[in-house]
């Protein structure tokens, strides 16, 4: 269901409008059938695995069995001598870079880092690290002959848990990592490789002035995107130099500057394909397989395929940071009005996590006029870490999300007037400085406090509801289109921006809306990087707002070429035709649809193409607001999600069932976190659950159906008030399942993932403190 | 006058003070004249002639891409905020 505003926003009125919420659309907020849905419903849709190339070898990798080790040596004669083995690579094979740095748009990552991880040079740094590759006849030949390959290792003492990183005697992962403070870096080598500050008014004052203050301690477990198709890359090296990938991947124009800058080579030497992906979640922006594959391909002078492994995967690529968080809120006559926070993120094995934004979500959605917020990025012996759905707003909304919980409780007030009485607004200043724009957050609080599902009778003694918020930045960023128009008034879209969730009809949509055609009539295609404009990745929440915009400015230089082509046809001046909801109109009362035009333009001067780049700015915020009831069995500790709505800001709708679709598989996403999912290390620091047997996540059989309710508050910087939805819908759930266990219970549960055995200990706990205190 | 606004740990170089006017006309120029009047204030923030990787500038609490060439005005606020990437 759509929520409207326009009962709730009169308290808040936007500062700047563009986008004007009272207009009537023909093709936004409809639902058309998606354009690549045959494609897919029929298999026909060309995935990563699908490539089959002449000539084609098939890559397999080998991967450190230890946590952290010395290589002394690899010795790949054997392998090499296997019949069918064609070539070994290693990271000798690779430019051994230092210290060099490329700019991704949304940050800028060191391809040293970058190009360690992808084969391991000098250490191996986590179980599962690649170490070296093989090119074969066959995937089973290729498989095989890594049991042939020698690698010398000194095993190291490793270290997995974020505070034992941190000591000063900690195993130390790398001699050249230093940390940075703001510019000022330490003396001495850390696996501390970022600390950042953040404080807006007097803190420590405000704190002796409060009614109440609650601080809580917080941990939750690394989990993976889970995304389920394979990571999988071909490559092809030309005798002309020039290097042709096809992979899954969020950002094809991304992955040919890492590839390049990881191989040294020309930018414009490499073209890369992007395939159908099934899912990345923010775990398919790096490489992993890319640059092996090439130099393998390099090597042979054949296409190579790699594809990893389910054990590879976990064990290989970047879960999202463990955390420990502590946050303090303190309350001043019913406001909030100090708060703190402590946060340490694990980065795996290189540096660059996602503590930065895990500092400024942390009291995103409040208004809190003083706060000081303190965070550490730290190196451990783990998969390096990747972002996934809103990196590092989950960990910091859970803390502040519970202890909101319990300061309403301990108020006597409804934890959503609670949350409404202290909600952010357009104005508000977050901790890192920045100020709100127009936002919807307040009007989010009022849907779901409207909601049927937040008074309804709950079922039985075992159960519980609870509430949270979540918050996410949005970006914007760059993004081109291409429209070529048809004779038959049908358009050609090419983008660059590869679908993940339904974006090809979103965008095709903005772009028949701005043209006053059908969804239909536009032929919506993802294509590479030769034949598109710079694209940044489909990441951050920003695909439908920035590349949507890029297709509506393309759609509007269409038309400006399209009245030019009409004045010329009917004789008179440019400025004369109008046009409005799809017609042209002329002089003396003449007219053609858009179709009309389209089928004159071959005869009058030829076809005609448009194009826009844009550098998208505004991409405004998402907040989110989640109702969760669950049922907690006191015999097994298990948790069962029972009913759970989500209500999201999605500034405006542009197809109602793709917003609703992120929002459902976000809520399931933070449901596996909430209650499951968790990287289980032993004492050598090696994963002991790479299968998803193994590592839990939710099932369709695990999860009600995800009741959705879409708030549109439009974004004033939008032509159609576009927000990005993507990330938002991961950040409530923990929070709101621990409310509701708590609800259930009385147990205040502060450590993900609550599973089975850590609900039911702490119900023995808490039964056995009864019994004490009864005694 | 643009004024910036320094996070805590880089208010080491202004002996406390937390915001500083200055007349500029891009973010270059603020950079250039903060470094002037603080010292050691530009090799906090700029690396190999562009913004210092992990860092961003926020003007007039909007994420700059465009770097340095960024244009500020007399009322703008600028802020230095970690970069943040989503998935």
């Amino acid at each position: 269901m759509t929520d409207s505003p326009s009962d709730a926003a009169t308290d808040y009125a936007p500062s700047r409008v563009i986008a004007d919420p009272d207009l009537r659309y023909e093709v936004i907020g409809t639902r058309p059938v998606r354009h690549d849905g045959v494609d897919k419903v029929v298999g026909r849709a060309v995935y990563g695995n699908d490539v089959r190339l002449p000539g084609l070898l098939h890559g397999a990798v080998l991967r450190s069995p230890h946590a952290h080790a010395r290589i002394v040596s690899i010795d790949a004669s054997a392998a090499e001598a296997l019949p069918g083995v064609k070539a070994v690579a290693t990271s000798a094979d690779l430019p051994d870079l230092t210290d060099c740095w490329t700019n991704l748009g949304e940050v800028a990552i060191n391809l040293a880092h970058l190009g360690a991880n992808c084969l391991a040079r000098r250490k191996a740094l986590y179980r599962g690290h690649a170490v070296a590759a093989v090119a074969a006849t066959s995937a089973h030949v290729a498989r095989e002959a890594l049991s042939a390959i020698r690698v010398e290792y000194e095993v190291l003492p490793a270290v997995t848990d974020v505070l034992e990183a941190m000591e000063d005697d900690a195993p130390l992962l790398h001699d050249d990592v230093f940390t940075d403070s703001m510019g000022s870096s330490s003396e001495h080598p850390s696996n501390v490789s970022r600390h950042l500050v953040f404080e807006q008014g007097d803190p420590e004052r405000a704190f002796a002035e409060c009614d109440l203050v609650i601080d809580r301690d917080f941990r939750t477990a690394s989990v993976h995107q889970g995304y389920i198709e394979l990571p999988v890359a071909t490559a092809q090296w030309s005798a002309d130099g020039r290097l042709t990938v096809w992979a899954s991947t969020q950002g094809s124009f991304t992955t040919r500057q890492q590839i390049a800058g990881v191989l040294r080579i020309p930018i414009s030497d490499v073209r890369v394909i992007p395939c159908e992906i099934g899912g990345g979640f923010g775990g398919k922006i790096t490489l992993y397989l890319e640059p092996v594959a090439a130099i393998l391909s390099r090597k042979t002078g054949r296409p190579v395929k790699i594809q990893m492994t389910r054990a590879g995967v976990f064990q290989g690529t970047g879960p999202t940071p463990g955390s420990v968080v502590r946050v303090g809120l303190g309350v001043k006559d019913g406001r909030l009005h100090a708060g703190r926070a402590w946060l340490a993120y694990d980065a795996g094995a290189f540096p660059g996590g996602m503590i930065g934004a895990g500092c400024a979500c942390v009291f995103s959605c409040y208004d809190i006029p003083n706060a000081r917020v303190v965070g550490y990025d730290v190196c451990a012996n783990k998969p390096k870490t990747q972002a996934y759905r809103a990196p590092g707003a989950t960990q910091a909304a859970f803390a502040t999300e519970t202890v909101i919980d319990e300061l309403a409780a301990a108020l006597g007030v409804d934890p959503i007037d609670f949350r409404l009485d202290n909600a952010a607004v357009e104005g508000t200043t977050r901790v890192d400085g920045t100020v709100y724009p127009r936002i919807g957050f307040v009007e989010t609080l009022r849907a779901a406090r409207r909601h049927e599902h937040y008074t309804a009778p709950l079922d039985g003694p075992s159960a519980g509801r609870g509430v949270a918020a979540g918050f996410w930045f949005n970006i914007g960023l760059k993004s081109s289109a291409n429209v070529h128009c048809n004779p038959d008034g049908t358009v050609m879209l090419v983008i660059g921006s590869t679908d993940i969730g339904g974006s090809r009809t979103s965008i095709a949509m903005q772009l028949a809306e701005t043209l006053g055609i059908s969804a239909e009539s536009v032929h919506p295609q993802v294509t590479d990087t030769d034949s598109v404009g710079y694209t940044d990745v489909t990441g951050g929440s920003r695909v439908t707002f920035a590349t949507g915009l890029a297709a509506h400015e393309a759609g509007l230089d269409l038309i400006a070429q399209m009245r030019d082509r009409a004045a010329f046809i009917w004789g008179c001046e440019t400025h004369d035709v109008t046009f409005d909801a799809g017609v042209f109109g002329g002089p003396d009362g003449r007219s053609l649809t858009f179709a009309g035009l389209a089928a004159e333009l071959p005869g009058s001067g030829g076809l005609l193409t448009a194009r826009a780049t844009v550098d998208a700015v505004g991409p405004t915020n998402g907040f989110g607001v989640h109702i969760a009831d669950v049922d907690v069995d006191r015999e097994t500790g298990k948790v069962s999600v029972t009913r759970y709505t989500t209500v999201q800001d999605a500034g405006k709708a542009i197809h109602p069932s793709y917003v609703e679709g992120q929002m459902q598989g976000g809520a399931v996403q933070g449901i596996g976190w909430a209650l499951n999912e968790e990287y289980v290390f032993d004492e050598r620091g090696h994963m002991e659950n790479p299968t998803m047997l193994d590592y839990r996540m939710p099932t369709a059989l695990d999860v009600p159906m995800i009741d959705t309710v879409i708030v549109e508050v439009p974004n004033p910087m939008h032509p159609f008030g576009v927000r990005g939805v993507g990330e938002t819908p991961i950040v409530p759930p923990p929070a709101a399942i621990a409310n509701a266990v708590h609800a259930a219970t009385g147990l205040r549960l502060r450590v993900l993932p609550m599973s089975p055995p850590r609900v039911h200990e702490a119900l023995v706990q808490a039964g056995a403190d009864e019994d004490a205190g009864g005694r | 006058m643009a004024t910036l606004y320094l996070p805590p740990q880089m208010r080491d170089l202004t002996g406390g003070d937390e915001a500083i006017e200055v007349p500029a006309g891009t973010l270059r120029e603020v950079v250039a004249r903060v470094d002037r009047r603080f010292p050691g204030f530009a090799a906090r923030v700029i690396s190999e002639g562009g913004v210092m990787p992990g860092l961003a500038f926020s003007i007039d609490h909007s994420i700059t891409s465009l770097g340095l060439h960024a244009r500020v005005s007399e009322e703008s606020v600028v802020h230095i905020v970690p970069g943040v990437a989503g998935g």
